[in-house]
């Protein structure tokens, strides 16, 4: 091979390797762009990585009584934020009212989170729907506290030991999270992943 | 080789910087006047142009179900100004896995109008109105919380002498103010 060809050979693979490098970089921007402009994308229950413990609060329920977490230690805990103003929320509640009649005796509790404003509301709702769990009123501060709450509802499954064993933002089907309560259910020590 | 290899890696940094802002909102909504200024008692038209993201809707003015939360324009206007109306466009039917019923929703672009009136003694000068574009946003499976856009309108008041000229014809089209 001349010192001509191989000169021209270098240069198309400098080329074809910044094609390939911009490739990677659209790809990745894709991707950047789909997870920041479209925030609500529907999440699988995700389950991976890290399991952290959930945070502590301490907050006053609907019926006045004192609703804190460290209470539940040894309980599956289904914690859901949502308000009423939130259509996808409303139509989730009535299934979480289902899986705590289903499973309380196993050591399920759900513990509902409003987002709500002003309690009427949500004191009307829990009513009419027949809510069989205690629900609090949250604010900012809590959504921080569970590194941010992007939009309602937002359901963390956390397990006997406190741990945060899912995530799901956005409504789905109740039998996803029957899935995994029966696991957790299941499990009688610290483990389950 | 060197080159290449520097170039990704800045675009890497670029991109990293990019990953690292906030998200675009939802809804970016401008206000915009008909005219590009306004005489002594006359009326005069504004108009709010929302843009919504692909895959969300905003409530009708006029909700289909007493529990979602309206969308609405919120406008402070200055004493030499008055607020004649704020006319809604109608919203469209959508059906959501969520709801029985259709809800009627915004979606896309929509148009908001708004005429003002300009007192009868206000002299020329340039008066500014605030106000929001108050909404709450939802897509097929989750909502985010209401929340609103900061608005500001500076309206020039010229001697009656001076002609006005047209301004934003396109957007305005959109909006039945009658």
């Amino acid at each position: 091979m001349s010192n001509g060809e191989e000169q021209a050979t270098v240069k198309r693979s400098k080329v074809e390797v910044g094609a390939l490098l911009a490739i990677v970089l659209v790809a990745g921007l894709y991707y950047v762009n789909r997870r920041w402009i479209s925030p609500l994308g529907r999440q699988d229950l995700s389950r991976g990585g890290a399991h952290p413990l959930a945070p502590d609060f301490s907050l006053t329920d609907l019926s006045s009584r004192k609703l804190t977490p460290a209470d539940y230690r040894g309980k599956v805990v289904l914690l859901n934020f949502w308000a009423t103003w939130c259509g996808p929320c409303r139509e989730e509640i009535p299934g979480f009212v289902d899986l705590q009649r289903k499973y309380r005796d196993q050591g399920l509790v759900v513990i509902g989170i409003s987002m709500d404003d002003d309690p009427a509301p949500v004191r009307e709702f829990y009513q009419r729907y027949r809510m069989n769990y205690p629900v609090a009123m949250g604010d900012d501060a809590l959504a921080e506290r569970f590194g941010g709450i992007l939009g309602l509802p937002t359901t963390f499954v956390i397990r006997r030991d406190g741990h945060i064993y899912a995530k799901q933002m956005g409504a789905v089907d109740v039998e996803t999270f029957e899935e995994a309560i029966k696991k957790l259910l299941g499990e009688t020590g610290a483990a389950g992943n | 080789m060197k080159k290449i290899a520097s170039c990704f890696v800045l675009v890497c940094l670029l991109s990293s910087l990019t990953a690292g802002q906030n998200p675009k909102p939802v809804v970016e909504a401008r206000i915009l006047l008909g005219t590009d200024a306004a005489h002594a008692n006359t009326l005069v038209k504004a108009a709010v142009i929302a843009q919504i993201a692909s895959g969300f809707h905003l409530n009708d003015n006029c909700p289909t179900l007493d529990y979602l939360i309206p969308t609405e324009l919120e406008l402070d206007v200055p004493k030499e100004l008055s607020l004649e109306k704020v006319v809604y466009p109608k919203g469209q039917p959508m059906r959501f896995a969520f709801s029985d019923l259709p809800l009627s929703v915004y979606e896309g672009t929509l148009g908001v109008g708004v005429v003002l009136r300009v007192g009868r003694k206000v002299v020329p000068g340039v008066y500014t109105l605030q106000g929001k574009f108050a909404y709450q946003a939802c897509n097929d499976h989750a909502c985010l919380p209401p929340t609103s856009v900061p608005l500001t309108l500076a309206v020039k008041v010229v001697p009656r002498a001076v002609a006005l000229k047209t301004l934003n014809a396109d957007d305005f089209d959109r909006i039945k103010f009658d």
